[in-house]
């Protein structure tokens, strides 16, 4: 289990590489009309930060299919657990907000190849 | 209309950039840097499709990627963008309507990789 807090910092820049500036990830004001708390985190940046920390521990495989279900928005501040199991030669991965409800924010699994290296 | 044609180069400066947001590690295969899987979905906006030029806020329902070989650094990428589903459902916030893409990338006409993006507006009291 790898835990990551989800600071406005980090959803920040993620929106200025991206492009994908909607409000509900930056303003209070436009998330609390969306139904929300508080300005809510990318659903693509946390699928990202799942691949990348699952391939932190495992250089030398690449990701060749990839898939993801979003089930409730991860609230800007909140810390991010990330859970893997291995499961018939996939890789299922867990997102769960690290709160008094525990909520699962998100579920995938993906398949990998080895052959590859880092630098 | 409900498809965009557009093409994408991919340098390898944007891989490293891509990389370094999402804390990805730098991957290389032949000795060309691979860009991480999820990285697709930066090749568009929703500013630019013109069937989601709508006033409600959008959130991501699922997303899918499938590769046939590695994206890597250098290609050149025909992508075909479109709209496969518009539906109505009810949900706890009221009604809202899913959207459902198609995204293909080829190279040279060999088919790199397959996205499917699901996207729900939200916000409709």
């Amino acid at each position: 289990m790898m835990r990551k807090q989800i600071t406005a910092a980090a959803i920040r820049e993620y929106a200025d590489l991206t492009g994908d500036q909607a409000l509900i990830h930056l303003q209070d004001e436009a998330a609390r009309q969306a139904g929300y708390p508080a300005p809510i985190a990318h659903g693509m940046y946390l699928m990202g930060l799942a691949q990348s920390i699952y391939l932190a521990e495992h250089p030398t495989h690449w990701i060749q299919s990839y898939s993801m279900k979003f089930h409730q928005p991860l609230i800007r501040g909140t810390m991010a657990c990330f859970g893997y199991e291995t499961c018939n030669d996939e890789i299922q991965v867990t997102i769960t907000a690290e709160d008094e409800d525990g909520e699962v924010i998100t579920k995938g699994i993906f398949s990998v190849k080895e052959g590859v290296c880092s630098p | 209309m409900n498809s965009i044609r557009f093409q994408v180069h991919l340098a390898e400066e944007a891989i490293v950039q891509y990389a370094n947001r999402i804390e990805a590690p730098l991957q290389r295969i032949g000795g060309a840097l691979i860009a991480p899987s999820t990285m697709p979905i930066t090749f568009w906006k929703i500013a630019d499709v013109p069937w989601l030029d709508i006033p409600k806020p959008l959130i991501h329902g699922k997303q899918q990627f499938h590769y046939e070989a590695p994206l890597t650094a250098g290609m050149d990428l025909d992508c075909d963008l479109s709209l496969t589903k518009v539906e109505k459902k009810n949900g706890r916030q009221g009604v809202l309507f899913v959207y459902t893409h198609s995204l293909t990338c080829t190279c040279a006409g060999k088919r790199i990789v397959t996205v499917e993006t699901v996207l729900i507006s939200v916000g409709d009291k």
